[in-house]
C-alpha cells in the first residue's frame, strides 16, 4: 500500500513537473499579455477568452505558415518513408558491392552537429539556386532525416522473418511486388514511426529554415513564431496561441498512431 | 502430376559444405520424405528444389524441365514452411486467395476455391482472422491450405509439423497423408522425426552430413539398414550394437560391427545371460535394458511379470535378424 501510494505520488509529481508549462501557455494564450507576469494562481480563469487566437489567425500570416509548414513536413515524410523504406529493405536484405561502406556512411553522417554543416549547406544551396525555396528546405530536411531513417527501417527489415519474402515468392511475386505488397504492410509500424520522426524533425525545426527561408511568404510555423518576439515588445500571447496550435497536430498524431507504436505487426506471421 | 529429378546437385554455404554431388529422383505422384538429423542438409535440399537456393553444381528437373536457374514462382509447386510464413496483415481467406488473387484469377474462382480449400481443412469458421488470432494447429492448417488453393503438381513441406505439441502433430500427419491419397501430388517432405517418415513417406530418402545414405521404402530402410548411421537413426526403441569383443562368439569378424533390433531379443530363457539394469515402460510393452557381455541390450516386452532391477535375466538373440555392418558400412554411405 504504501509502495503503491508513493509510486502514485512520484508518479504525480513527474506528470506536473511535465504539465505545468503547457498550463502555462494555455494561460498565456487564453488572457492578455500581463499573464506572462503573474503567477497561475493569481490568475482570473473566469476572464479567459480566444482573443489571441482569433487575433493570430486573422490579423496575421499564421495560416500561410501553416500551410507551408504542413506542406513541407508532409512532403519531407514522404519522402522520408518512401525512401529510407527502399534503402532499408535492400540493406538488410541484399549483400552488394559496398554495403559496408553505406552503412558505415550513413551512421558517420549522424555524428556530425547540424550546426556544423549549415555553412556548407548554405554555399551549396546557394550554388545551386535553392536558397529562398521549398525545394531547398526540402531537400535538406530529406537528407539530414533520411541516414536515422534508413537506419531505423534496415533495423525493422532484418526482423521481418524472411520466409515471409520466400511464401511471396513462391506465391508468384516479384521482387518488388513482394517488397510493396508483403514487406511494406508489415512493416506499417515502423513507417509510422519514421514517418512521425520526420514529420516532427521537418515541423519544429527552426535553424535551417531561417538560413534557406528569407521571404516571410515562405515561413514555416517556428519562423513565424520567432517573428513574434521584437526588440522592444513581444505579444506572448500571440506566442502561446500559436505554440499551442502548432503542438495539436504531433499529439493528435501521437493519438491516432499510438496502435501502430505498441505492437507489431508480425504477430501470428511465423512460429514464435 | 510432375516428377522432380536432381543431378548431381551440390551446395556450400562459404566454406561449410552442407549438400555434397548427389542425385535423386523423385517419381510423379510420390511422397518422398527427406529425412536426417539437423544439419544433415535436408532442408537446403527441398530449397534447391524450391528454387530458394541455387545449386554450386548440378541441375534440377521438374518433369523433365531444367528449372535450375529458373525463379520460384516459375515452377508450379507450393510450399509449406515449417515457421508457417502466413501473411500476418491478411485474413485467413486473403491469406489461402493470395497467389490465385496475383495470378489474375477471377473474384468468384478465387472464392470458390478459398471455400473449397477451407472446408477441406476446417477453416471455414475461421476465413475472416487475422493469423495472429489462431492457434498454432490453426495457422498450420491455414499454410497448408495456401499451398493446396494453388493446386500445384508438387508441394513441398519443411518441417511443418515440429512446432505442433504431439497429438496435433498426429492429427496433421493423418491430415495431409490422406490429402496426398486423395490428391495424388509430388510430395517432399523434410523431417528429422523418423515416426513421420515411416507413416507418411512411400519413400524415405535419409540424409547424413551432407549425403544421401540410403533411399528406400519405410519398412526398407527399417528392416535392412545399409549403414550403422541409419540403424542408430531409424528405429524406436534404439538398435543395440554390440562389444566387439564377442562377435567370434556369434561367428563373425571382429572388425565388424553388430547390432539387433529390440523386438528380436528374447528374455526368459536362452543361451546368453545378463542382469536388468532398467525397465522402462512404453505403455503396451515394457523395454527391459539388459547389461551383457554384449554391453547393453534391450528386449521388448509384454508382461515382464515380477521382474527386478538387478536380477539375472538369460535372454536370446534371433540370429536370423542380426544386423551386420562391414568396416565400409560403419562410415558414411553414398547411395
Amino acid at each position: 500500500m504504501i509502495r503503491k501510494t508513493s509510486s502514485l505520488l512520484v508518479l504525480f509529481l513527474f506528470s506536473f513537473i511535465a504539465v505545468f508549462p503547457i498550463l502555462y501557455v494555455v494561460a498565456m494564450a487564453t488572457h492578455d499579455n500581463s499573464a506572462f507576469a503573474q503567477r497561475l494562481t493569481d490568475l482570473d480563469w473566469m476572464q479567459a477568452d480566444l482573443k489571441n487566437f482569433k487575433k493570430l489567425i486573422l490579423e496575421t500570416e499564421f495560416l500561410i505558415w501553416l500551410r507551408n509548414s504542413v506542406l513541407i513536413s508532409i512532403t519531407v515524410s514522404m519522402v522520408g518513408v518512401s525512401l529510407s523504406s527502399m534503402a532499408g529493405y535492400a540493406i538488410a536484405r541484399y549483400r552488394f558491392p559496398g554495403h559496408k561502406w553505406i552503412l558505415r556512411s550513413l551512421l558517420t553522417t549522424q555524428m556530425f552537429p547540424a550546426s556544423m554543416l549549415m555553412l556548407p549547406m548554405f554555399v551549396v544551396l546557394t550554388q545551386l539556386k535553392l536558397i529562398n525555396s521549398f525545394v531547398g528546405l526540402l531537400v535538406v530536411y530529406s537528407s539530414s532525416a533520411l541516414p536515422f531513417c534508413i537506419w531505423q527501417m534496415k533495423g525493422f527489415f532484418e526482423t521481418v522473418p524472411k520466409e515471409l519474402e520466400e511464401a511471396a515468392r513462391l506465391d508468384g511475386l516479384s521482387a518488388f511486388q513482394t517488397f510493396y505488397r508483403v514487406i511494406l504492410p508489415v512493416a506499417s509500424p515502423a513507417l509510422v514511426v519514421t514517418g512521425l520522426f520526420t514529420f516532427m524533425t521537418s515541423w519544429s525545426e527552426y535553424m535551417i529554415a531561417a538560413i534557406v527561408l528569407q521571404d516571410p511568404a515562405l515561413y514555416t510555423l517556428p519562423l513565424g513564431l520567432k517573428s513574434f518576439q521584437a526588440s522592444i515588445a513581444t505579444d506572448w500571447g500571440l506566442y502561446a496561441a500559436a505554440s499551442l496550435i502548432i503542438s495539436t497536430p504531433i499529439v493528435a498524431l501521437f493519438l491516432a498512431l499510438s496502435r501502430f507504436l505498441v505492437s507489431g505487426l508480425t504477430v501470428g506471421s511465423v512460429k514464435g | 502430376m510432375s516428377s522432380i529429378r536432381l543431378e548431381n546437385v551440390s551446395k556450400s554455404f562459404g566454406a561449410t559444405t552442407v549438400l555434397k554431388p548427389l542425385n535423386l529422383e523423385i517419381r510423379s505422384g510420390e511422397f518422398l520424405v527427406l529425412l536426417g538429423p539437423s544439419g544433415c542438409g535436408k532442408s537446403t535440399l527441398l530449397r534447391l528444389i524450391a528454387g530458394l537456393e541455387t545449386p554450386d553444381s548440378g541441375r534440377v528437373f521438374i518433369n523433365d524441365r531444367d528449372v535450375t536457374d529458373k525463379d520460384p514462382s516459375s515452377r508450379d509447386l507450393a510450399m509449406v514452411f515449417q515457421s508457417y510464413a502466413l501473411y500476418p496483415h491478411l485474413t485467413v481467406g486473403e491469406n489461402l486467395g493470395f497467389a490465385l488473387k496475383n495470378r489474375g484469377d477471377s473474384a468468384s474462382k478465387i472464392q470458390a476455391k478459398v471455400k473449397e480449400v477451407g472446408d477441406l481443412l476446417d477453416l471455414s469458421s475461421l476465413l475472416d482472422r487475422k493469423p495472429k488470432a489462431l492457434s498454432g494447429g490453426q495457422r498450420q492448417r491455414v499454410a497448408l491450405g495456401r499451398a493446396l488453393t494453388r493446386e500445384t503438381p508438387v508441394i513441398l513441406f519443411d518441417e511443418p509439423l515440429s512446432n505442433l505439441d504431439a497429438h496435433l502433430r498426429t492429427q496433421m500427419r493423418v491430415k495431409i497423408k490422406a490429402l496426398h491419397e486423395r490428391l495424388k501430388n509430388t510430395i517432399v517432405y523434410v523431417t528429422h522425426d523418423q515416426v513421420e517418415a515411416t507413416t507418411m513417406g512411400d519413400r524415405i530418402a535419409v540424409l547424413n552430413r551432407g549425403l544421401i545414405e540410403q533411399l528406400d521404402t519405410p519398412k526398407n530402410i527399417y528392416q535392412s539398414p545399409v549403414s550403422e548411421f541409419i540403424a542408430r537413426f531409424i528405429g524406436t526403441p534404439e538398435t543395440c550394437f554390440f562389444h566387439s569383443k564377442i562377435n567370434a562368439q556369434l561367428g563373425y569378424a571382429e572388425k565388424d560391427q553388430l547390432a539387433i533390433r529390440p523386438e528380436h531379443v528374447t528374455v526368459g530363457s536362452g543361451e546368453f545371460a545378463g542382469k536388468v539394469l532398467l525397465l522402462e515402460n512404453l505403455g503396451a510393452q515394457t523395454l527391459i535394458h539388459i547389461e551383457s557381455a554384449f554391453g547393453d541390450v534391450r528386449a521388448l516386452k509384454q508382461e515382464t511379470g515380477n521382474l527386478k532391477v538387478g536380477e539375472p535375466i538369460r535372454f536370446e538373440l534371433n540370429r536370423s535378424k542380426l544386423m551386420r555392418f562391414d568396416e565400409r558400412q560403419r562410415e558414411t554411405v553414398n547411395v
